[in-house]
């Protein structure tokens, strides 16, 4: 087995490196979720440092494990000063320019995007309703045309439903894979990181959910929350 | 060069321009923590733990990477640089095994000193350890990367000071980076030289020697050198082998002449115990040492000479009884440490075993009698045919010590019926009278009994005799004889015939003389608590071979005239404190197989070595008998590498003894375990004065 190719950035510019760090970042900066971001982010420069000094090898590696244990709802109290002080150790105390210029935008996105740092690990919630572990998918009932589409393209078969039916999603078993979504031609499945609105609690026939006598009969309000 | 001024946490300091801020520091018993900088390792700042602040820069700097300047005022210990290091441990204690009480470096390893040291924890962090089976696949080592915190040491102790190359970082499939066999290849792939260097270097459990290669030893140079630890007189193996490798036949020949006065029979006969431990049988077959010290010996031209230390006369007279190995060494060294010695030896030849015991064509007699020339030309005295009665009226004519090195020289006659016809010998004797030249030893029929080194010494010697039939019959299964394999074989190629299995029942004789050996068969044999042999007999085996000579081998012991008045303990052994002084005297002392019963002449070698040192103190010197016959050759750390070193066979030596070329082809199959003795050892934290 022969071992892949590292990147040996002490014999590259820093311009070579800033390009090459900048292009990975560009590719990423649309995610609107900043903890995802730095999850994507981390775990593709991890992978391109060239691994001799600690703080660069372990500290972009220990970013992408933290992140990603946020996004999964693992969060703990003190994540985010670690983040803080590995990125800033980074940008001041890396051998090579790589590893401080990772350290700089890892720093700068958990400086700007604190409050939503805290709120995937306190509220585990995703405002940008990116991290699938704190979003639901649910079938907006007034939206729903009972087409089947959804329930066909569903690989776990998470959706009750049939032809001419408000079809329900069982958010135990989805995946979150987003498959219905695209799927779905009036545009019915929705998200949310919050609390999922009143829904029938049975697939009915398409046009017989009234929002008014749901909301009184079949759900009271409640606040989903996943922890788990 | 004009030294400069520098300031280190408030300790001001005057430097070599050029030196590292590291070096400085830890130069002035200063401590700054640091894991990828090793003394003989160039620098590459890796592990971030040696960074300062220097006033002014602004900058973090790591020290030792960083060259001190004129005027420099530095910090190491701020709260900002002590946090740093806290979280770079924590990277990589994250990504390390969390139990050290199983590792065996548990105490011994620098990152656990480190731990301490910075008092860090990893509960803040997420794990990072990448799991891997523990890779034992190579002959010699252990390579645990779960416990790597890849400072990379071993990869520039393999590159730089070895040259080798073996090892770097590598990428995993997860796109991970660990340090690994250049290409995931093995060791062997990668032409490894298996110096160790990169686990003498390594500073957690990742790297270690495999279990047993290396013999605990307090003496931490011994340890890593198993072939000098194992030679009872530490003869430096690795540094002789060097110099022959080296065309320096005259220093190597210098280098085992520090340790032994009888290196060509050592060439010839020696035990090579050394041998067994080399490290280089794990890879393919040990290094044959003892070939190479005869070929050393042949080349003697005795330069050495003019550096044989000898100190001024003592006045002190010692008697030395028995010129064997031990007791010839032990007159040599006494008489280098000034004091006036006499061997009286009761045979017509001085040598003990070297000259009476072992046969000629296994050690030939010049040999010999060139190292006991040698022995006398150093100015001892040897007086042969001259046994001792009385030590009193020896202690009388003015010696101030006696060393009893008097060997085990009396066979055992098994107590059998017939064991004492007039053809009946014991192997001693048998042995003393083939090397002194009596002649009709033998008749056609020779039946040896025993089956141990000099039962094959007795028997290939009536082969010489002109016997034509010579059987050796033995207790034992043809596995569990103690003679050694080599012996057993040439014994079998010159016609000895083997009867394994066999108890002695009788000689039977007629008049004077034993015409053959009553045996009968053993199927197994065992030996109850109190010791006693305990046969489990075939049935209806019994069955004479027919013998005109009968030749007892089954040991021998020292023989100790009463008069002597001597105590002696079990097997007759001289009853001795430490090994060397005679239990309630203070004017005697003892040495060699009359200690400690048969063993080898290197073993003696070194009872002389000691007996000559001790006695050395108690005639008032410092006993300090160590010669240094050659100049140091510092061994060049670097190997370089080499196709086909590890796949080189031990060259058999098959025509008498090696050629120029071949000594250097086989030398340069030595793995030179001892250059990792000159790899410093790293301080730790606890070793500085300001912390």
């Amino acid at each position: 087995m022969i071992g892949k190719e590292r990147d040996r950035w002490k014999e590259k510019s820093v311009d070579q490196i800033k390009d090459f760090i900048s292009n990975v970042y560009e590719g990423e900066v649309k995610n609107p979720c900043p903890v995802d971001r730095l999850k994507a982010l981390s775990d593709t420069l991890r992978r391109k440092s060239c691994g001799e000094c600690v703080i660069c090898r372990e500290g972009i590696l220990q970013l992408s494990v933290l992140t990603e244990s946020i996004t999964l709802g693992s969060g703990r109290d003190g994540d985010i000063d670690v983040i803080s002080e590995i990125s800033e150790d980074m940008s001041i105390g890396s051998a090579c320019d790589y590893g401080r210029e990772v350290g700089r935008i890892a720093k700068k996105i958990i400086d700007d995007e604190r409050e939503q740092f805290e709120r995937h690990i306190k509220r585990k919630r995703c405002d940008a309703l990116v991290c699938k572990k704190f979003i639901t998918y649910y079938v907006a009932p007034e939206t729903c045309n009972g087409c089947n589409q959804c329930l066909e393209t569903c690989e776990p078969r998470s959706i009750r439903g049939g032809e001419g039916l408000i079809h329900i999603i069982n958010p135990d078993s989805c995946t979150r894979c987003g498959d219905c979504v695209m799927a779905c031609k009036p545009g019915a499945i929705l998200k949310t990181s919050a609390s999922v609105p009143n829904l029938p609690k049975e697939p009915v026939p398409v046009g017989s959910a009234q929002l008014d006598s749901i909301q009184g009969s079949l759900m009271s309000q409640k606040r989903r929350r996943r922890s788990e | 060069m004009e030294k400069i001024s520098i300031t280190i946490d408030g300790y001001s300091l005057e430097v070599d321009p050029g030196k590292s801020i590291l070096n400085a520091a830890l130069e002035a018993d200063l401590y700054i923590p640091h894991l990828c900088h090793h003394p003989d390792l160039p620098d590459v700042g890796e592990c971030r733990l040696c960074v300062v602040e220097i006033e002014g820069g602004g900058e973090i700097r790591t020290s030792c990477k960083t060259q001190v300047e004129d005027g420099m005022v530095i910090h190491t210990k701020t709260e900002k640089l002590n946090a740093m290091r806290r979280l770079s441990m924590e990277l990589m204690l994250a990504n390390h095994v969390d139990d050290c009480t199983t590792c065996p470096k548990y105490l011994k390893c620098e990152l656990q000193s480190l731990i301490q040291y910075l008092e860090v924890s990893t509960s803040r962090l997420r794990r990072t350890l990448n799991s891997v089976p523990v890779n034992t696949s190579n002959p010699l080592f252990v390579r645990d990367l779960n416990r790597c915190v890849s400072c990379g040491r071993c990869v520039r102790a393999c590159k730089e000071l070895r040259g080798v190359d073996v090892l770097d970082y590598q990428m995993t499939e997860d796109d991970r980076v660990m340090v690994d066999i250049k290409n995931h290849h093995s060791m062997e792939e990668e032409h490894c030289r298996f110096c160790g260097a990169c686990v003498e270097v390594c500073p957690t459990g990742a790297l270690q020697d495999k279990e047993g290669v290396l013999k605990p030893n307090l003496n931490w140079d011994l340890e890593l050198v198993p072939c000098k630890a194992e030679c009872p007189a530490h003869t430096d193996v690795p540094r002789y082998i060097r110099a022959i490798k080296e065309g320096r036949y005259q220093d190597a020949i210098a280098i085992i002449r520090e340790k032994a006065p009888f290196p060509h029979s050592l060439g010839y006969v020696c035990m090579a115990f050394c041998e067994s431990v080399c490290r280089r049988k794990e890879i393919n077959q040990s290094l044959s040492i003892r070939e190479l010290k005869k070929f050393a010996a042949d080349k003697d031209e005795g330069l050495w000479r003019e550096r044989a230390n000898f100190k001024p006369k003592t006045g002190k007279r010692v008697a030395v009884i028995g010129s064997g190995p031990a007791g010839l060494t032990a007159a040599y060294y006494l008489t280098k440490l000034g004091h006036e010695v006499t061997v009286f030896e009761r045979l017509p030849v001085a040598g003990g075993m070297l000259t009476t015991g072992i046969p000629k064509y296994r050690l030939p007699r010049e040999a010999v009698q060139e190292e006991i020339s040698e022995i006398i030309r150093a100015g001892v005295t040897i007086l042969t045919n001259t046994p001792i009665e009385s030590l009193t009226d020896l202690k009388a004519k003015g010696f101030d010590k006696i060393l009893l090195a008097v060997g085990a020289g009396k066979g055992n006659r098994l107590p059998i019926e017939g064991a004492d016809y007039n053809n009946v010998y014991e192997n001693i004797d048998f042995l003393k009278g083939v090397s002194l030249g009596s002649s009709e030893l033998v008749g056609d029929r020779v039946v040896v009994l025993g089956g141990g080194n000099v039962a094959f010494d007795c028997a290939r010697s009536a082969i010489r005799l002109g016997a034509k039939e010579v059987v050796i019959a033995c207790l034992e299964t043809r596995e569990a004889m103690t003679a050694s394999e080599d012996e057993i074989l040439e014994g079998l190629k010159e016609g000895v015939k083997l009867l394994n299995g066999r108890t002695f029942l009788r000689i039977e004789g007629l008049n004077d003389k034993g015409t053959g050996v009553r045996c009968q068969e053993v199927s197994s044999f065992t030996f109850d608590e109190s010791g006693k042999l305990q046969l489990i007999l075939k049935p209806d085996s019994e069955h004479v071979i027919k013998a005109d000579t009968i030749i007892f081998a089954a040991g021998q012991k020292p023989e100790i005239p009463q008069d002597w008045d001597v105590p002696v303990k079990r097997g007759n052994l001289i009853a001795t404190e430490n090994e060397i002084k005679v239990i309630g005297r203070n004017d005697l002392f003892a040495a060699g197989d009359a200690v400690y019963g048969t063993h080898s002449v290197i073993q003696a070698i070194a009872a002389g070595r000691k007996a000559a040192s001790v006695i050395g103190q108690e005639l008032n010197g410092d006993g300090d008998i160590e010669d240094k016959l050659t100049n140091d050759v510092i061994p060049s750390q670097y190997l370089g590498r080499e196709e086909g070193f590890l796949e080189a066979n031990r060259n058999e030596c098959m025509d008498d003894c090696y050629n120029d070329s071949s000594a250097c082809g086989e030398a340069g199959r030595c793995l030179q375990c001892d250059l990792r003795t000159q790899i410093t050892r790293p301080k730790l934290w606890i070793h500085y004065k300001i912390k």
